[in-house]
């Protein structure tokens, strides 16, 4: 059956294609928010305690979760390629790519368990 | 404007060389000489034994393609003037075995280029009663693919075939979706195990130089994302839906 070598990169392909697209349309947003606009007095400075308020909500949660959890993966793949070609890696690109989503998946674990402990 | 300029050629001979050497040649610097036409002029006065390959010298044989100053250039449609003063260093296509000076072997593209089935292929082999008709919005969907003259430039410029000779690469990858866009055809699925494995559509990390490079307007890239696509959505329905492998 000729299906047996087809690769199987469209799942990671369609994660890295989603959160692509999350990181480059929400990141900026967040940088220029908190990286630019607040430091620089812009807008006004929110309190840490209403910032935690803001978490807390679960659509906050929800919201960030998805978004950090996606960039990981989107992370992920790109070191990847990055990885193995840049130091000619492709013969090892099964390690390679076990190490980068094992990356991946720590970094999703930890996000979810951060989020989750937000009081 | 100087009237000489240097060339810088490499040169190799499989059985006199073990690696490329260099050449150097002054030729007349002309404003409407293109790099091709000095290179013929270092043939025809200097020393015939330069060899190199080219035909149409009007860019759409494919034939002349040469590394120019480390980039992948259409020899006869290059002009000279403007490496001036120079030098100009001239090399055969890079990723390619050299088979004498600026003549690469292009074995390796051929045999890609066949595994994609690059012609119209129909289930049925008879002759259809009338000619096929097809409207202006169906000839737009693959048209710039049909422009690729082969000149392996793409090749040349693309540093994932350098690691991996295997990749199918850009020009054979764009020419199987010129055909599976081409609403005369109906060989996609046949496409699909040469497109959807990982030497395919998969190796490419979108560097996005063949489409720099390509003299002809081809977006290989496009092509290679658009099928990345294509078959994302083919995985899916074989593995989710129980009809999908059929
Ligand atoms: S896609 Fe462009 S660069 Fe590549 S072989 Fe075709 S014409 Fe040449
Ligand atoms: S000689 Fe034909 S493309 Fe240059």
């Amino acid at each position: 059956m000729a299906t047996l070598n087809r690769s199987n990169r469209p799942l990671p392909w369609m994660v890295f294609g989603v959160g692509g697209f999350l990181v480059a349309f929400f990141f900026p947003v967040h940088i220029f928010i908190y990286g630019i606009a607040l430091p620089l007095g812009w807008l006004p400075t929110p309190s840490y305690r209403s910032t935690l308020e803001l978490v807390h909500y679960p659509i906050t949660r929800i919201y960030l979760g998805i978004l950090l959890v996606m960039a990981f993966w989107h992370a992920a793949y790109r070191l990847r390629d990055t990885v193995c070609d840049a130091f000619a890696m492709r013969q090892v690109d099964t390690i390679v790519a076990a190490a980068c989503f094992a990356f991946a998946l720590a970094g999703s674990i930890a996000t979810i368990v951060a989020l989750w402990a937000v009081p | 404007m100087a009237d000489t300029i240097i060339l810088e050629v490499a040169r190799f001979s499989p059985e006199r060389d073990s690696q490329i050497g260099y050449q150097t040649f002054e030729v007349p610097l002309r404003s409407d000489w293109m790099v091709l036409d000095a290179l013929n002029y270092i043939k025809d006065n200097i020393d015939g034994s330069l060899t190199f390959r080219w035909s149409c010298r009007m860019g759409i044989c494919g034939s002349c393609g040469m590394m120019v100053n480390g980039v992948p250039k259409l020899t006869c449609e290059t002009l000279i003037a403007q490496f001036a003063p120079g030098p100009v260093r001239i090399e055969p296509l890079e990723h390619f075995p050299v088979v004498k000076d600026l003549v690469i072997d292009m074995d390796v593209f051929l045999e890609k280029l066949q595994k994609v089935r690059p012609w119209i292929v129909r289930k049925d082999d008879r002759l259809p009663a009338r000619e096929f008709l097809q409207t202006p919005a169906q000839l737009e969907a693959f048209h710039q693919y049909s422009l690729c003259i082969n000149c392996m430039l793409c090749y040349a410029a693309c540093p994932v075939f350098g690691l991996d000779q295997d990749f199918v690469g850009p020009a054979a990858l764009a020419l199987a979706e010129r055909y599976n866009l081409d609403s005369r055809d109906q060989g996609a699925p046949e496409r699909t195990d040469v497109l959807s494995q990982h030497d395919g559509i998969w190796d490419c990390t979108v560097v996005g130089e063949c489409s720099t490079v390509c003299p002809k307007g081809v977006d290989p890239s496009l092509a290679i994302q658009q099928y990345k696509l294509t078959a994302t959505k083919e995985w899916f329905k074989t593995w989710l839906l129980p009809w999908g492998n059929k």
